[in-house]
């Protein structure tokens, strides 16, 4: 009888449904395991910086003379923002090659990323260097003497 | 002639003086006994051993057939070494770097422990590296051994996974940039990369949170399953034997 089913291969035996049963139980338990285990190991979304205002208040004009640069913290990024000869202009410090954060060089006036010497110019565009495209920038507005950060250019 | 053995007399004499080798070769010949003796009556060992230890090295296993275990021997001093720094290491971003100064500079022959455990970290590479080329040329990975190799390069994995995470453990600043870099590659694979970036990471950016999970996998994660898979490597080789000559 049992041999005939399997033959027709229309039905399933009994003890073939209790395999799949079996299995499928096992599978779905050890899934809910995992995720659980998955659940706590990916980490949570801490409170803040996304939140953070569309606009920021970084210093009076005067406290940034030309030449200088300013790292700030922008909603969650950081931020260099640059005073020279052209205007006040302001970049994202994580350089495009690798991910290590760029500085302001004075006396060269470009942002130098120390991991693989990747330069980039106040605009961050790149000078030289192994990065693929430029750091993206940011809109800089004066405001009462007072420097703003936003987003957009 | 007569100096040689008269250097071999004073060695002789000298030896005898301070020390009573009958009663160290007393003890010696007394832990046999117990393994022959008690233990054997009860756990029947003794043909097992016997058959373990003076079991014949093949005339063609050479030098470059120990490399293996020299990589499992660093292993084991990893093992040790890293055991004893976790007992004066704080894996959070406030401590680490001082407790890693602490370790250097206070704790006795802490800096020997320290570069032990960074030059064993090096040389195990050089080891299993040379050890994997020695397979691959004489063709030890062939049939019956496949399965052998490919524990072996998940060993391999394992072993640079260790050096990896073990990397960012000083938190200095070649650590740090060293692991943002090391973990940004992750970020390259299409889709899903950022995924994977922050569940590497635990965060967006490499910051204490990254410290305590590459701490938990170069403590917790990574020995227990290079154990086990050297456990079946070792197994394996036991049951197969060492591949025959060229």
């Amino acid at each position: 009888m049992a041999d005939e089913v399997r033959e027709q291969g229309k039905m399933i035996t009994r003890r073939r449904f209790l395999d799949y049963l079996l299995g499928g139980s096992i599978a779905v338990s050890l899934s809910a395991a995992f995720g659980v285990v998955f659940s706590f190991i990916y980490p949570p979304k801490k409170e803040g910086g996304a939140e953070a205002p569309d606009r920021l208040e970084v210093s009076p004009m005067a406290d940034l003379p030309e030449g200088k640069g300013k790292p700030v913290v922008f909603q969650n990024r950081n931020v260099m923002v640059i005073h020279v000869k052209a205007g006040f202009f302001a970049v994202d410090m994580k350089c495009t090659h690798l991910g290590c954060m760029v500085e302001w060089t004075e006396d060269k006036g470009v942002l130098f990323c120390p991991c693989h010497a990747a330069y980039f110019d106040y605009q961050g565009k790149v000078i030289s260097g192994p990065a693929p495209s430029p750091l993206p920038s940011y809109k800089v507005e004066i405001v009462q003497d007072k420097i703003y950060v936003s987003k957009g250019v | 002639m007569t100096d040689k053995k008269e250097l071999g007399g004073k060695v002789r004499r000298w030896t005898e003086e301070r020390f009573n080798l009958r009663q160290v070769g007393g003890v010696l010949l007394n832990v046999f006994p117990i393994i022959y003796g008690e233990l054997d009556q009860r756990l029947d060992i003794k043909e097992g051993l016997q058959k373990l230890l003076k079991k014949p090295v093949l005339k063609h296993v050479s030098f470059w057939h120990c490399f293996g275990g020299m990589t499992f021997l660093l292993f084991v001093i990893q093992v040790v070494t890293g055991i004893m720094l976790a007992t004066y290491y704080k894996p959070s971003a406030a401590d680490a770097y001082n407790s890693i100064k602490f370790i250097t500079n206070e704790v006795p022959l802490g800096w020997l422990i320290r570069q032990v455990h960074a030059w064993g970290a090096n040389l195990m590479i050089l080891t299993l590296f040379i050890h994997m080329l020695r397979v691959f040329f004489q063709g030890a990975y062939k049939n019956p051994r496949e399965l052998n190799w490919i524990i072996g390069v998940v060993l391999l994995f394992l072993s640079i996974a260790f050096g990896f995470t073990g990397y960012l453990l000083p938190w200095d600043q070649l650590s740090f940039w060293g692991s943002t870099v090391g973990t940004e590659v992750t970020g390259g694979i299409p889709i899903v990369g950022k995924f994977f970036l922050t569940l590497l990471r635990g965060s967006e950016n490499v910051t204490g949170d990254t410290l305590t999970r590459f701490y938990t996998i170069h403590v917790m994660i990574l020995p227990w399953f290079t154990a086990i898979f050297l456990a079946a490597h070792f197994a394996m080789v036991k049951r197969q034997g060492i591949a025959g000559p060229l």
